[in-house]
Order: structure tokens, then sequence, then C-alpha cells
């Protein structure tokens, strides 16, 4: 089929969706055409077996039909994080040009790419989870590895010595998605239920790697993050932030570092250590009687998230630990955590919604959530001032008001937005002159038509005579 | 002009309804689009206050971490630990933080302690009795100190850990493929190549996938090294009672165990921890509470008394014995000691019994 001589006998559409399917070979191609989503060949037979999607034919190729399977694009969401828990990647092809001015099929392009450890959709997520892409690169039984959770722009790199302690990594870390290099050797045997992307080799480059993540970090060299003599990690971080771009297809201003973890930082707790503490999952793989389900109330998804973290790394610094305890006792001795909880929780996932910002994905009620967290900043720092030692007044400070971006955000967007941006309603009355205009003239339609009629109505004295509209025709008399 | 015939209605445009519909039509679109444009903007004016946004938003995180970290101290009693230089681990009436939320009677608080001169505890005592929530108490203990968090105890000192290691029951892994023996002993390979004198390490029941001989032998050999090769903080519960002596040769080994009173000819779990081995097995007992019948009880109870006189024996044997290999425990103690009762149907017991009388 990549043969232009077979590509031929079929029709342009059909010609123009084999093109673009090339360059994603490895992944299911969801192809727009009017209200849906089309698969065709076999990965429509794939996606009806994996969504339980009814399989259709359309056309003839060599008198042979087509295999097509559909969804509706306004329920796709739904079927995307379906196939995103079944570890499947997939690209999203759009219609970009004019349907009206379009000679042949419409031009389409790749708009999104959607893989397991690059989802940053909330209704694709998991809230209270960490959802991690992850790339390791290994040279003589040194495993570098790097993670990213794109979610929260959170980029860590380590190396261990030894495939039984990377495993070990894997198990503690359980990224959604793992990338490694083609040339993988086969006897580093990983987990089989982890989700491998393999990646070409020159993706592991490490003077690419480096011109990359400083140019992403806008710093000269990499000594600040520590990593300047381990080429292995920037192979493997490289590698990691390359494929990010590839599928995002946007900036990615929210990544602004990584962060190197040392070993012997923490207190290690290997894979069967986890799992006969139960610590967030129970030996049934449930979620009762875990300690997570014991110790975690906290008020916001961004909360719980960190507190996982810290279960699972538990940090073997005593001074930090000493400071958390602290901190602890000075919110005990206030005595307002519940205030405090009430505040949070209103606050919400603050953190996953920057993200989103920052990938140019964020949904209109990202950003009313945005603001209500931001109106709600100088009611935590009030309810905080009583807090009298140096560690939470160190944190308090880290917490800004955001007055400006708060006013902009209330001038700037209505109450109540419709979830997407796609049928407008979205930008407030009066925050834009040339839009209030427009939309004055749409709205003032309505008057201008019974105008209209009552005219026409005398004019030809017919007493049933409308005016109206349908989307199909128009508007007719 | 005609547009469109209906049923019961023709519908018609007129010159000016289409300049009309041409008008609105494209200012509806651009209205849409400069909306497009001015959020697109408004995300780029975010976006320049990208860094400050995700600080606060890292902080606020960590506030509320720690916020419910108090929450939690205020509704489930919890304290403080302390952190120490000096190795050890030292913990006053620690409760299991999750078996006390679930469980229907009162939880009963245990101390442990662990220091230069205490590296392991040989846990002793019967099945239901306690030793493994202990076990996974102090494990858990441990590890919410070192998350910042307070700890269900009356108070705990903590010493420099690196690791945590545990090797408990034998969780099955038959998806894998592997042997529940082949797991535990990997496992065990895995505590015994990289424990060091900061690990906690928690064993239970190691040996019992293997025979008899083997799995006392290789228990005893495994307690050996860990508390005289490396020193690991070590809690290890058992069933060979043979293990009980291990104290003689080494040093920071102390016995530990979990008592049960007979009350009549039931039996009361007491879940404290007491110096010293345990006594009994009370697996009789436990048998008879899981209902096996009075029969078979009570035929195995004259067998134990056959079978404690030779205990004695053997006991002075092993003692002579020393590390030797060659433990004599005569076969059927052994046997019955490594019985579960509570994990046995009638018929097994009575196939046991057979055995029992076969090796006699």
């Amino acid at each position: 089929m990549t043969e232009t001589t077979t590509i031929k006998q079929y029709t342009p559409m059909i010609q123009q969706y084999l093109r673009i399917k090339q360059q994603h070979a490895d992944m299911l191609l969801l192809y727009r055409m009017g209200d849906f989503y089309e698969l065709f060949f076999d990965d429509a037979k794939r996606a009806a077996k994996l969504l339980d999607i009814t399989l259709t034919a359309r056309g003839q190729s060599s008198s042979q039909p087509i295999p097509m399977a559909g969804v509706p694009f306004h329920a796709v969401e739904s079927y995307l994080a379906k196939l995103v828990k079944l570890g499947e990647s997939v690209a999203i092809c759009e219609q970009v040009g004019d349907v009206n001015t379009a000679k042949g099929p419409v031009e389409r392009q790749v708009t999104r790419i959607i893989t397991p450890g690059t989802v940053t959709d909330e209704a694709l997520l998991d809230e209270r989870q960490d959802s991690l892409l992850m790339a390791v690169f290994e040279q003589r039984q040194h495993f570098a590895w790097a993670t990213l959770d794109i979610a929260s722009g959170r980029f860590l790199v380590s190396q261990v010595k030894g495939l039984a302690a990377f495993n070990n990594e894997l198990q503690r870390i359980r990224p959604s998605e793992l990338l490694v290099s083609e040339d993988w050797p086969e006897n580093n045997t990983i987990d089989a239920r982890m989700h491998v992307t393999k990646r070409p080799a020159w993706d592991f480059d490490v003077e690419t790697g480096q011109r990359m993540l400083c140019q992403q970090f806008q710093t000269q060299s990499l000594s600040g993050f520590g990593c300047e003599q381990s080429p292995n990690i920037i192979a493997a971080a490289g590698c990691l932030l390359q494929y990010c771009k590839e599928t995002q297809r946007t900036a990615l201003p929210h990544i602004r570092g990584m962060q190197l973890q040392q070993e012997e930082e923490s207190v290690i707790l290997d894979a069967t250590t986890r799992r006969n503490l139960e610590l967030t999952q129970n030996l049934q793989g449930g979620n009762d009687c875990t300690l997570i389900a014991v110790i975690d109330r906290t008020a916001t998804a961004m909360g719980s998230r960190l507190l996982r973290r810290w279960l699972h790394r538990p940090v073997r610094d005593h001074e930090i630990l000493r400071q958390r305890q602290a901190a602890v006792q000075d919110i005990l001795s206030v005595n307002n955590s519940e205030a405090l909880h009430d505040i949070l929780r209103q606050i919400g996932d603050v953190e996953r919604i920057l993200a989103r910002v920052a990938l140019k994905s964020a949904r209109p009620r990202d950003l009313t959530q945005l603001r209500r967290a931001l109106s709600l900043l100088p009611a935590l720092q009030n309810e905080c001032q009583c807090f009298s030692i140096a560690p939470l007044k160190k944190l308090m400070a880290k917490i800004a008001e955001f007055p400006q971006l708060l006013a902009l955000l209330q001038t700037a967007v209505v109450e109540n937005p419709p979830a997407v941006i796609r049928e407008g309603g979205v930008i407030a009355k009066g925050y834009d002159e040339q839009l209030d205009e427009l939309r004055t003239i749409s709205e003032d339609a309505g008057a201008f038509l019974v105008q209209l009629e009552q005219r026409e109505k005398k004019r030809t004295g017919i007493a049933t005579l409308k005016v109206g509209y349908s989307r199909v025709h128009g508007y007719y008399i | 002009m005609r547009r469109q015939t209906l049923k019961n209605a023709e519908r018609f445009i007129t010159p000016e309804l289409k300049g009309f519909e041409e008008k609105v039509l494209s200012s509806k679109g651009r209205a849409l689009a400069r909306e497009k444009q001015l959020y697109d903007e408004l995300l780029d004016t975010l976006i320049r206050h990208l860094a400050e946004l995700q600080t606060s938003a890292a902080a606020i995180a960590r506030l509320d971490v720690l916020t419910n970290f108090a929450e939690r101290a205020n509704t489930l009693e919890l304290e403080a630990p302390l952190f120490s230089q000096e190795a050890g681990i030292h913990i006053t009436a620690g409760r299991h933080i999750v078996v006390e939320q679930v469980a229907d009677q009162a939880f009963v608080p245990n101390d442990v302690e662990l220091n230069d001169k205490r590296r392991m505890l040989m846990i002793t005592g019967p099945n239901m009795g306690g030793k493994s929530t202990y076990m996974r108490q102090v494990a858990l203990i441990v590890l919410l100190a070192h998350t910042g968090s307070f700890v269900p105890a009356q108070q705990a000192v903590i010493g420099p850990i690196d690791r945590i290691f545990t090797r408990i029951g034998a969780a099955d892994e038959l998806a894998s493929g592997r042997s529940t023996f082949m797991v535990e002993m990997t496992e065990t390979a895995n505590i015994l190549h990289h424990a060091t004198e900061q690990s906690l390490v928690l064993m239970d029941e190691i040996g019992r996938g293997t025979s008899t001989f083997d799995g006392l032998s290789l228990a005893w050999s495994c307690a050996y090294h860990l508390a005289s090769k490396i020193g690991a903080f070590t809690l290890f519960a058992t069933h060979y009672f043979e293990l009980t002596t291990l104290n003689e040769q080494c040093d920071h080994v102390v016995n530990v165990h979990f008592d049960a009173a007979e009350h009549g000819d039931k039996i009361v779990f007491l879940h404290k921890v007491q110096e010293g081995p345990a006594s009994q097995s009370y697996g009789i007992h436990v048998a008879q509470l899981a209902g096996i019948p009075a029969e078979v009880i009570r035929h195995a109870k004259v067998k134990l008394i056959e079978l404690e006189k030779h205990s004695h024996q053997t006991h002075q044997s092993l003692k002579q014995t020393k590390q030797s290999n060659q433990i004599t425990t005569h076969p059927a103690l052994t046997l019955l000691e490594s019985l579960e009762p509570d994990k046995i149907s009638p018929m097994q017991a009575l196939s046991i019994l057979f055995e029992l009388k076969e090796k006699m």
C-alpha cells in the first residue's frame, strides 16, 4: 500500500488517508469525515474489536470492500479514554481546509497524537494518579531513565545499576508508557504489562538531546541540573522530550527544568515490600484497607498525588522530615485544618489546569476553575496568617496572588461558559469591542426578521407567511 | 425564488433576505473566529505568568498534604515520631493504622525495641496471634515517619533507615508461573544481597514452601546471616521453635512471642507481644476453632504429648549440633509444627494424622 502505483487505484480521499496513515503506521488513525471519525483497513478491524463498534465497509479496492469503523465526533473523548486505557496510541486527523472551497477531498492534518503516557485531557486521566511517560537508555547494564508527568511538567531523571534494580524502579514508577530504543536487547526483560513504545536509536543521541534540553530549559548547559557528566541520562531525557514534542505538536512551556534523583536520598522499598505493606493497592489489587485509603483526606487531587509520591519515595533526610513535622504541628496548634481544607477543596486541581494552559488545550471551564482558585488565594493567605514557624511561612511566601490575572479572567470569561470553545459564547460581553459588534449584528437578526415578516405579510396579504432559518437551506420565507 | 418545497409549504428566498443571510452568517463566523483569537490571547497571557502560577500550585499542593497530615494526626490520634542519629527503632504502644480502622475489637497496641544490642526479634506464637500485624505495623510506622506524617504510637524514636524489606507469607504468583517456594527464595536472596545494618527487614514464615528439614535449615541460616553477618534490624516470625535457640549463638537476637490464654477448652488470643519464646503453638486449639471433628482433635492431643517427650530430646541434640545442618528434630514433630490448622480441611487433617502415625 505504500507504493504510489497501488495508491492510485483508490479514490482521492482514500489516497489522502493512506498518505497520512503512512506517517503514523504504528498507531490508530482517526480520520475526520464530517460528523464522524473513521478508521479504515486493519485499524478499523482492530478498533471495532477494542471498542465494540460496528465494522462496516466503504467502497471497493480491487473489488474488495475497504473495512471501515467510525465513532461520532461528539463522543470521541470517551472512545479515546477507552483506547488509551488499553494502551493504544491514537493520531487524530482533522479537516483543516475550508469545506466549501476545497476541490476534491478537503485538506486534513494530524492535529493531536494521544499516547498512554502523554495524555493531559481531564477526561482521560485518573485524577489521583500521576500519569508518567518514561524513557530508558541502557549501556553496559547501567540504566539511565527519565520520567515526565506531562500533566504537571514534572521532569525527573536518575540512573540505576543492574536490570533488577531498574525493574524495581519500574514497579515503583509504573509509567503509563515506556520508551526504549529499537535496538533494546531482548535479554533485558521488562515486565510484560508495561506499555512499551520503541523509538529509533537516533532519538537517544546525546548531542541532540543536550541541545534540545538546553533549548527547552533556556540554559547554556545542563550542569545546573547535575547531569553534565551523565551522557546516558541526557540520552534518555532527550528522547523523552523529543517524543513529547512530536505527540503534543505545540510548545511545552510548563516544562522548565529537570531534577536528578539520587537513590540514596530515599528509603528504598522494593516492589514486594510495596505490595506486602499494601500502600496504595491491597493484595487483591483494590483500594480497600490500604494505607492510602486511611491517610488520604487531602482536599485537592494534586495534593493527593503529592501524598502518593511521598509515600512511594520516603525521604531519608531527617532535617526535611523535621520541617514537615514542625509544619504539621503548627497547623495543629492553630487548629484551622478544617477551614483550610474547605478553601483548598474549592481551589481544585490547578496543577493540571496549568499544564493544559501551557499546552493550549485548556477548556473554558479550566479557566473558570482557575479564576475561582485565584480568587480564593487572598482568603487562603488570610487563613494562614497565624502560622508562626519558618518552613510554613516560607511555603506560604511561594503562593503569590494574581490580582491582574484574576481581573482579566473575570472580565474576559463569562460566568458559566460552555464545555468547548468551538461553539463560542465563552468570552464575556464588554471585553472586546469588535466581538461585541459582530455579535450584535447576528443577534439583531431576530428583530430584523420579525420586521421583514410583518412587511412581507402586508405586501403579499398571506397571513400564514413566515420567515425562518434552517441549518441546511439557510434563511427562507 | 424557490428554495425548498415541503408537504404543506413552499419556501422562498428574496434578494433582500439573501443579502441579509450572508451578512448574518459571515458576522457569526467572524464572531467565532474573533472569539477563538481572544481565547488564545488569553491563554498566552496566562502562559507568560506560568512559572509563578506553577510555583504557587506546587506550594498549595504541599500545604494540602501538610494540612491533611494535621487533620489525620488529630482524628486518628497520631504522634510525631522523633528522629535520631543513633541506630535503632523504638516504639511505645504502636498500632497498625489500617487494621485499627477496620477491626471490630479494640486494637491491642504493642512496643518494639530494636537497637545496637537487639538487632533481631525472633517472633513466635500461635497463628492468628498477631505476628503478621505486629511486623507490618512496625514497617508502616517507620514508613509513615519518613513521609513527615505523624505515626500511630504513643512514642516513636527512629534512627537512620536506608531500606525496608519484607518477605511475608506466600503471596501466590501462579500467574507468573513461578512456584511459591521459588518466589520466596528469590525474594529472600534479594534481601540477603541488599540489606545493610541500616535496613529494616521483615521475615514471615520463611522456609514454609519446602520440606520441613530444608525449610528449617534455610530459615535458620538466613536468620543467622541477617543477625550476625549483616546486622540488619530484623523482625523474624517463625513457626520453627528450633530458631528460638538462635540467641544462644548470636548476641543480638532476642526472642519475643505472642500469647494466647486457654479459656477452658477454648482459646483467647492476647495480641500482646512479650519477651521470651512461646511455649505452645496452640495449633490444636485453632484446629478446634476451625471445626475439626472432636475425635481428630482428641487424637492429636494424645499424639502431641507423645511427641513433646521426643521434642525435649531433639532440642537437646539440636543444641549440641549447633550450626550444623544435621538437625535431628523428629520428622513427626516438625510436620506437626509446620501444620497450619486454620488452613487445612478436616480431610487433610485426617491424612496428616495417618502420616504422623507412620513416622513414629
